[in-house]
């Protein structure tokens, strides 16, 4: 047992109470004997009475307190309330100063509803567990996960306000990236002494990175039970080669339970029903759902599915509907067939010839995109470039040799370049070895080096391939055609990473605010409005995007729509994680529940008013004990 | 004759009751009509009574023989013995006398406890006692003692005076302290006939009772004591913290009530109860308990006759 630690004027409270208790108790029994009134009663003669209470008396050590019982009585529900009042708590197994620091998951796959309540409240009551397992000494700090970590109550010993803190974690829409908070909470646990990490999830996501060298014991707690969910992991606008009035909208409805799953997959096009499949879905297979749309016009578009599931937030996508758009396509220099012809496939581009970049400037909507093979721009202008096998003329930009044979090593398939671009096994006889300036983003990288890089430089965007794809199999597969396309469409918007309005989850929206008048008012699907200031600044980050839905801009008078997606397989995947991997060991889940310390104040004050009755009973009664 | 006595005298006994009730009734009367009160001990009365006595006299009841000497009654020798054996004997034959019954009577402030009162309850003993001994002849001295000297009545004998018997213990009160020590020793000095000494008392008595009670043997009696006790005594109904008054000194004990004082009181009770018994069983005195629960035609016609008083 021991008394809840309060902290601050709470501990204050409870030096006075305890100290106040016994005293108290003293002035109770002095109180009782001084104030004690006898009732007079006759009988035939004493002698008996004080002979019997003298062989008592005689006879047995605190005979004084013994027969007041009913002094007895009041002394303990005075004690009861002073415990009480002192909030006593039953130990359940806690250990002193230890440094909780509790990582709670609330990514969108928290929201399954296989365990009571859902999982993030089933999170939350053992996380609650944990603040009740804390001893005097004990402090904790509470975060929340998903995409990234989110500090929710700093190290405090204050339970109520952890509790409270607990309370507040609400969830997201995001994906989970379990080396984050990871990290995070290594760095934090090298300032406390005991640091002792948990992290309570369902387990539904990818181990991550490592945390080498975590100081502190980690211990995994999960909740979840099944995985039964049918979710869309995947979804895109594809915009038609041969009429880009029309497209597709693809949508790919994956079923991670172990029984086969039926739903109604719907297309709605401004909240109007456009289309409709039922498809049903082998254990662990995907389907591919595909709408033909018209997109002649701006329209909100989502993919929905009617399942019986545990996990709702997966069920819809978002995309938007965008009206074809001229790009002006320069290209520099001589370039090969191929990426000539890939050029021209994307139907929508108007293509002129340059001998050498900034050379011509074609009216046109917005900035153009030049295209190099081999051959570099003189300077770099406030457009797009587009480089194959050639170094941007900008500090920054070297090149460094030549890798023989490069082997693509990873892919960023969150950008929107490189996104569904199939490039395993490609063979490369050879690449330039290149340093980029500070920044860039690498989209493709070989074993010794970027092989794709994205870089701005003042209003340039430089898409550098540092391979020609004549001395590789590239042209030759269906990805050639797409990363071109995808390149130009993505230089030709300025740069925006949100260029296909569509994101993940938790991603930053990052909006061009150079049209505005010094704010960008954004809504997002609950209809929040956030004003962000964007004085001096060409674009503004949004970082608030943890729910799925639309989210309307406002940039001066133009109005832009994004959307949100979880789209995400490992998310959707809610089978219930048992491992964790920190460092080079792996922390199994724990199976049994979390002790808890339970505070018995409430029993104790109950116990009080009972021996209240009791006492109120045996006086009124006169029953014998 | 006797049944017609009883009779007339029951209907005068109706009223002449105590306030808490009919000390005796016609029916009781009838049933207690033929016992009579029994002496252990040789008890020589001053006059011829109705009783048969262990004393060698002058009744019609045979006892023994003894061989003659010079000077003997020759009316009491037997002839026809002497025609068998050519000896002289007496034939004996065994006295007649009354008996003097003395029926003392705690009134002290202890034996108006109870409901019915203990007083009461000795009242209705005495009467009944009484009644017995002058239905047969017997001489009766009625008393009642708290502390020094006992207050009596005057020696009655003969059926017909029960009546004064009753209304004397209807005039009975309880009040003041128990002081039998002083009451027995005023009683023995002025009481030396032999005879049998029935005392009704609860013995609440703080000086004791052994003193007393020496008083009443030295005089050679035979002494039957009768300890009346109300149920409140014997199972206290108490509980709570109580200032317990004694109602003869009103001296308080402050006490709170519980089961193991309960209990030490029941063991304490027990305790007085047996010693006061050895003490009389000691020195051949008679001890009765009699609750005033036990119903009293059974204390007299059943227990007293048991234990040897009536028969």
């Amino acid at each position: 047992m021991s008394f809840l630690s309060l902290g601050g004027l709470g501990a204050l409270w409870q030096g006075v109470a305890v100290a106040a208790a016994a005293g108290t108790v003293g002035a109770l029994v002095i109180m009782y004997f001084l104030k004690l009134k006898r009732v007079r009663r006759e009988v035939p003669s004493t002698f008996l009475w004080k002979r019997s209470v003298w062989d008592l008396t005689a006879n047995s050590p605190f005979q004084r307190l013994r027969k007041n019982l009913l002094l007895l009585l009041q002394l303990l529900i005075l004690i009861a309330a002073l415990l009480a009042l002192g909030r006593l708590a039953l130990r359940g197994g806690g250990k002193t100063g230890v440094a909780y620091i509790v990582l709670i998951d609330n990514s969108a796959s928290m929201g399954a509803t296989d365990v009571s309540g859902g999982r993030l409240a089933a999170a939350a009551r053992q996380a609650k567990k944990v603040v009740g397992d804390m001893g005097a000494r004990d402090q904790m700090m509470v975060l929340s996960f998903a995409s990234r970590p989110r500090v929710v109550q700093t190290l405090t010993g204050d339970k109520r306000a952890l509790r409270a803190a607990i309370g507040r974690i609400t969830l997201t829409g995001e994906r989970t990236d379990i080396s984050g908070p990871l990290k995070l909470a290594a760095g934090l646990a090298r300032t406390v002494s005991k640091p002792k990490i948990i992290v309570i999830s369902d387990g539904a996501f990818p181990q991550g990175d490592t945390v080498a060298g975590c100081p502190a014991p980690v211990e995994l707690v999960t909740v979840g039970q099944r995985s039964k969910n049918l979710g869309v992991t995947a979804m895109d606008v594809r915009r038609s080669m041969e009429d880009p009035r029309f497209g597709e909208i693809f949508a790919k409805v994956t079923n991670f339970f172990d029984e086969t799953l039926s739903t109604k997959v719907s297309l709605e096009i401004d909240g109007k029903l456009a289309d409709a499949q039922d498809v049903s879905i082998a254990p662990g297979a995907s389907h591919a759902a595909i709408f033909k749309v018209r997109l002649d016009a701006e329209h909100t578009a989502s993919v929905s599915l009617e399942p019986e599931d545990d996990l709702a937030g997966d069920d819809t996508a978002w995309c938007i509907l965008e009206p074809p758009k001229d790009i002006n396509v320069i290209v520099v220099g001589s370039i090969s067939p191929f990426l000539r012809r890939s050029i021209a496939a994307g139907g929508r581009f108007r293509i002129s010839e340059a001998p050498h970049a900034g050379a011509t400037v074609l009216a046109g909507d917005g900035e153009p995109v030049y295209v190099c093979e081999g051959t570099a721009p003189d300077a770099l202008g406030r457009a797009g470039y587009l480089m194959f096998d050639a170094v941007a003329p900008s500090d920054g930009f070297r090149d460094e040799g030549t890798i023989a044979n490069p082997i693509v090593l990873d892919v960023d398939d969150t950008h929107p370049i490189t996104a569904y671009l199939e490039l395993d096994d490609l063979f490369i006889a050879k690449a330039r070895k290149m340093s980029f300036p500070p920044e860039t983003k690498v989209l493709v990288s070989c074993n010794e080096g970027p092989l794709v890089a994205l870089s701005y430089v003042g209003g340039a965007r430089v898409l550098t391939v540092t391979f020609d794809p004549m001395n590789s199999r590239w042209p030759l597969r269906i990805s050639y055609p797409m990363f071109v396309a995808n390149a130009i469409n993505f230089l030709a918007s300025g740069g925006d990473e949100n260029s296909s309005r569509m994101i993940h989850t938790g991603d930053v929206l990052v909006i061009d605010g150079s049209s505005a008048a010094g704010k960008v008012v954004v809504t997002d699907p609950a209809g929040n409005r956030q004003e962000l200031s964007c004085e001096g600044k060409r674009t503004v980050a949004y970082g608030d995007t943890g729910q799925c839905g639309v989210y309307t801009v406002e940039v001066g008078d133009e109005i832009r729509r994004y959307v949100a997606n979880l789209t995400d397989s490992a998310e959707s995947d809610i089978t219930p994680g048992k491992t964790l991997a920190v460092g080079s060991s792996t922390v199994v889940a724990k199976n049994a529940a979390l002790p808890e310390n339970r505070e018995i104040w409430r029993e104790l004050l109950l116990f009080a008013f009972v021996v209240l009755l009791l006492e109120w009973y045996i006086y009124n009664r006169r029953v014998y004990i | 004759m006797a049944n017609d006595a009883s009779g007339r005298q029951g209907r005068t006994l109706l009223r002449a009751s105590d306030a808490e009730g009919e000390l005796l009734d016609d029916e009781f009367l009838r049933k207690i009509d033929q016992l009579q009160l029994v002496s252990r001990k040789i008890i020589a009365g001053k006059i011829h009574g109705e009783r048969l006595t262990r004393k060698r006299g002058h009744s019609v009841e045979f006892a023994d023989y003894r061989q003659y000497v010079s000077g003997d009654d020759l009316r009491l020798v037997d002839w026809n013995i002497y025609a068998r054996l050519e000896q002289l004997f007496l034939k004996l034959f065994l006295e007649e006398e009354e008996l003097h019954v003395h029926i003392l009577v705690d009134c002290s402030a202890s034996m108006g406890f109870g409901s019915p009162s203990k007083l009461f309850y000795a009242k209705k003993v005495a009467a009944a006692l009484a009644y017995i001994a002058l239905a047969e002849y017997d001489r009766v001295i009625l008393g009642a003692f708290t502390s020094g000297a006992p207050r009596e009545m005057g020696s009655l004998r003969g059926k017909r005076n029960i009546l004064r018997v009753l209304d004397f213990l209807a005039r009975l009160d309880s009040e003041g302290p128990t002081g039998s020590a002083d009451a027995f020793r005023s009683f023995a000095v002025s009481h030396r006939t032999k005879g049998i000494v029935v005392v009704l008392s609860d013995f609440m008595d703080k000086g004791g009772h052994e003193e007393a009670l020496k008083y009443l043997l030295a005089g050679s009696h035979d002494v039957f004591l009768i300890h009346i006790l109300s149920p409140e005594e014997l199972d206290p109904k108490l509980a709570g913290d109580l200032t317990l008054v004694d109602v003869e000194d009103a001296d308080v004990a402050e006490v709170t009530i519980s089961a193991p004082l309960i209990r030490k009181y029941k063991e304490t009770l027990a305790a007085f109860v047996t010693e006061l018994k050895e003490y009389c069983n000691r020195r051949a005195m008679t001890y009765i308990l009699a609750p005033t629960t036990l119903p009293f035609d059974t204390l007299i016609l059943d227990y007293l006759r048991r234990r040897g008083v009536v028969k």
